[in-house]
């Protein structure tokens, strides 16, 4: 079946392992299941101004879209990357530069 | 990388309905009670997960415009028609609903 999946341009993906890794690691978590855009693009702007470099943003989301949109609102204020779940949540990982 | 789509200014939109323009399809994939507030004349409302549902059977108008409330996830969505659908112009509205609704308000303030 067609998926909005197939024609998103998320960033590369991290394996379970890092992303769980990571996940521990996280400085900040956002819950934005249920949320589309643009809500989770503004309060991951919001989420990164009071964050510092090298800190770690990490978005949950089921909105698709938002792999792609959310990392592109942040530009280069953080380096994105994405895990998928596989049972339709995704987490956006943001890295603060 | 899935390739970028078309985007049209919703002055453009404005225009083409203004004439009395039906011969594209025109779907608005906000939630449901956005649309419910307010959509564009003679917009259809499928969210993402209808559209994904629908996009391969459904016969499309060989242009077909997606907006949103910004003009970013109807990015996909409307690249997601262009893949799947048998439309042969599938473009983005710019700054999506949202834009749009500027666009009236300054045609209105103009007159």
């Amino acid at each position: 079946m067609p998926s909005i999946d197939d024609v998103t341009d998320a960033p590369d993906e991290l394996s379970d392992e890092e992303a769980e890794s990571l996940f521990e690691q996280a400085d900040e978590v956002q819950d934005m299941m249920g949320e589309v855009c643009p809500y989770p693009q503004v309060e991951a702007k919001k989420g990164l101004q009071g964050l510092d470099a090298g800190d770690l943003l990490v978005q949950e989301t089921d909105h698709v879209p938002c792999t792609e949109n959310v990392p592109r609102a942040v530009g280069d204020d953080a380096d994105a990357r994405v895990w998928r779940s596989g049972d339709g949540v995704y987490r956006i990982y943001l890295e603060k530069q | 990388m899935s390739e970028d789509v078309d985007t049209v200014a919703p002055e453009a939109v404005r225009e083409r309905l203004a004439t009395g323009d039906d011969e594209f399809d025109l779907v608005d994939i906000r939630e449901a009670d956005a649309y419910e507030d307010g959509h564009l004349p003679g917009a259809e409302h499928l969210t993402v997960e209808e559209l994904e549902d629908v996009v391969a059977e459904r016969d499309w108008s060989d242009e077909v415009v997606v907006y949103c409330y910004v003009g970013q996830t109807s990015v996909q969505a409307a690249r997601l028609v262009e893949e799947y659908g048998n439309a042969d112009d599938v473009a983005s509205m710019a700054g999506g609903y949202e834009a749009w609704a500027d666009d009236v308000e300054a045609l209105a303030d103009a007159d």
